[in-house]
């Protein structure tokens, strides 16, 4: 019996064989609809969805880099690396146009690169404010998504009306309160689902049609709701909250999950600043939209108060029960080799058990990663972690 | 009752058999090659003939080092940062930082007074400033690993190797031999890469408290010693055999 409530349902399978082959989807979707990608984290896609295209959300390839390297240099950002490799390798593909956001250096120039490799493609810059505490970035974040809302009617040939924007919102919100509650779900009963397959979950609704993805979540979070009370033993597992922007290779949920970490809280692009706080849908739309936007943690010091980044950190590890944090740095990602040092100071004072998980695109040997997060872990569990471990 | 621990490198595998009542009953050191499944077994053989004691004596077995998971007759596998603060603070209760630089991995760990991790870091997937730079440089230079360390010890003038990527620094190191430079002085300055990079690392994981000491095979290179010495400002610990003290500690790990 306990063994029957231990299957995984189709529909989680299905969402794991998206995110593990996530750009094979969109060339289905690219028969009914235009392509758009936007970069992470900062690109409104209830916009684009509500001009009648399909958004996707660029998460670069794990595939040898061949173009890019004449493009960028070797030691740029691999996110930004890959995410150009992926857009050039498979342009004819799935891609019709780009909204890009502009939050870092990197991805300002790779913004003017993207411009002038791909002339003939539909492309915006979205410009979000760098520094989100100031009074003026509401009015900023919502006056551009009044300039894309226009330049994306232009381009789709129709107006985006205020009621197609609510269906949107409403749309989406339900996609982020389903993932909200499987999370939570996850939080309780540890041992129903893997790290990777709660991750895999959400990360194939960056590809998907939405409403198909609020589907199949829908019927996760059916069936997890059904077990949960089978698979509530926290025991022998240790509460991870995991910090950075992407977690790839996704191999690292496994080593996550083979140590048995269980990630309870996290402040990732691809997990809870994608699906943290709905947007209101009632008022003027760009508004709520800036409102949504500016209730988003920051993982840079971009804030006014350069502190805020280690006090957030240190919330959410509180506030969490976080037995360590996980930080998952990309390899020459300006902004967390800036951050890096200070937090990792700030958390060594604090007394936060911290590790540090540089990863690269294109990595597929981890044994060495595989033995820093085991002997953070073997440290951990004798005591002897007193923070700042790597 | 009797213990093996071994750590299995990726250019040596280390098998030390400890005895609960006698301490460490004999020890063996192999190289890795191509198969770290035969050097392991090669390595226990070899420990356990110089301990004389016969394999079905030995009652628990730890493994360690990067090939640890292919040790399937061991009974436990315990990451080599846990195993090296062990066997340190077996040797040297005093010590509270630990600098390992092994074949293909640097390690610094910051350790309490009962040998337990409180803070550690390790290089990336770069080796250099490892056991493998000085190989290549060893080789760039015609001087045998063995007498690097010696030889760096009568440099006359300071250069500097600019880069410490193993393959950028090998054309410094071409280029400082097609200037004629001496190779003393050239090994002394590949030595004092070595040194900066390690003490990089040991920023990271704060302050660096004595007793510092030294373990892994680099730890026999007494030039690299001389250099980390006189930039750290203290004098380093080593055991008599540095490479042993991984497998040392995962050996005493069986007891736990």
């Amino acid at each position: 019996m306990v063994e029957q409530r231990n299957i995984k349902p189709a529909a989680l399978t299905r969402l794991q064989e998206i995110a593990n082959d996530p750009y094979g989807c969109l060339a289905d979707l690219r028969k009914r609809k235009r392509i758009i990608g936007s970069t992470l984290a900062d690109v409104p896609e209830e916009l684009i969805h509500a001009a009648g295209l399909h958004p996707f959300l660029i998460l670069g390839t794990n595939n040898p880099i061949r173009h890019s390297a004449a493009l960028l240099p070797d030691n740029s950002c691999s996110l930004a690396r890959s995410n150009l490799e992926l857009v050039v390798g498979y342009q004819s593909a799935f891609f019709d146009g780009f909204v890009l956001s502009q939050v870092c250096d990197t991805t300002q120039h790779l913004g003017d690169i993207w411009k002038r490799k791909f002339p003939d493609h539909y492309f915006e810059n979205f410009l979000t404010p760098r520094q989100v505490a100031r009074p003026s970035a509401r009015a900023w974040y919502a006056e551009e998504c009044r300039r894309l809302r226009g330049a994306l009617e232009q381009y789709a040939g129709r107006a985006i009306t205020d009621a197609a924007l609510r269906e949107s919102f409403a749309l989406y919100n339900e996609n982020r309160a389903l993932l909200r509650r499987l999370y939570a779900i996850k939080r309780e009963a540890p041992a129903l689902m893997t790290n990777r397959e709660f991750f895999d979950a959400v990360k194939a609704g960056f590809f998907m049609d939405r409403g198909e993805h609020n589907e199949l979540v829908q019927a996760v979070v059916q069936w997890a709701e059904q077990t949960k009370d089978h698979q509530a033993s926290a025991n022998g597992y240790f509460r991870v909250i995991c910090v950075g922007i992407v977690v790839e290779p996704p191999a690292l949920y496994d080593m996550i999950d083979e140590v048995k970490g269980t990630i309870v809280a996290d402040n990732l692009c691809t997990a809870s600043r994608y699906i943290f706080y709905d947007v209101e849908t009632k008022g003027d739309p760009a508004e709520a939209l800036a409102d949504r936007h500016l209730r988003k943690p920051y993982f840079t010091p971009i804030n006014e108060d350069v502190r805020r980044i280690y006090a957030d950190l240190i919330s959410l590890c509180r506030d969490n029960n976080g037995e360590a944090i996980f930080y998952v740095h990309i390899k020459y990602c300006e902004s967390q080799d800036y951050d890096l040092p200070d937090i990792k100071a700030a958390m060594r004072t604090e007394g936060i058990p911290f590790l540090e998980l540089e990863t690269e695109y294109q990595t597929t040997h981890l044994a060495q990663l595989k033995t820093r997060l085991q002997a953070f872990c073997e440290s951990l569990f004798t005591k002897g972690a007193q923070g700042g471990v790597r | 009752m009797v213990a093996a621990g071994i750590d299995i490198g990726s250019l040596s595998t280390e098998t030390v058999i400890f005895d609960n009542e006698k301490g460490i009953r004999g020890y063996s050191i192999v190289l890795t090659g191509g198969s770290s499944r035969e050097a392991a077994q090669r390595s226990l053989q070899e420990a356990a003939a110089s301990a004389h004691v016969a394999r079905d004596q030995i009652e628990r077995i730890v493994s360690t080092g990067c090939g640890r998971e292919i040790a399937e007759f061991a009974d436990r596998k315990v990451t080599e940062i846990t195993c090296i603060a062990k066997g340190v603070n077996h040797l040297f209760p005093q010590s509270r930082t630990i600098i390992d630089i092994g074949g293909q991995d640097t390690k610094v760990i910051r350790v309490d007074e009962k040998g337990r991790v409180l803070e550690f870091d390790m290089n990336d997937k770069c080796a250099a400033g490892t056991g493998r730079f000085l190989e290549v440089m060893a080789r760039a230079l015609a001087v045998e690993l063995d007498e690097m360390g010696e030889r760096s010890l009568r440099h006359t003038h300071d250069l500097q190797i600019s880069s410490i990527c193993t393959v950028f620094a090998e054309s410094e190191v071409v280029s400082l031999v097609s200037e004629g430079q001496q190779v003393e002085d050239i090994l002394r300055a590949i030595h004092n890469a070595i040194a900066d990079r390690t003490l990089g690392l040991l920023e990271r994981i704060g302050e660096v408290a004595p007793l510092v000491v030294m373990t892994g095979g680099v730890a026999k290179n007494i030039g690299v010693v001389k250099c980390l010495e006189e930039k750290l400002g203290t004098p380093l610990t080593i055991y008599t055999e540095p490479q042993i003290v991984g497998a040392l500690g995962a050996a005493l790990l069986s007891f736990e």
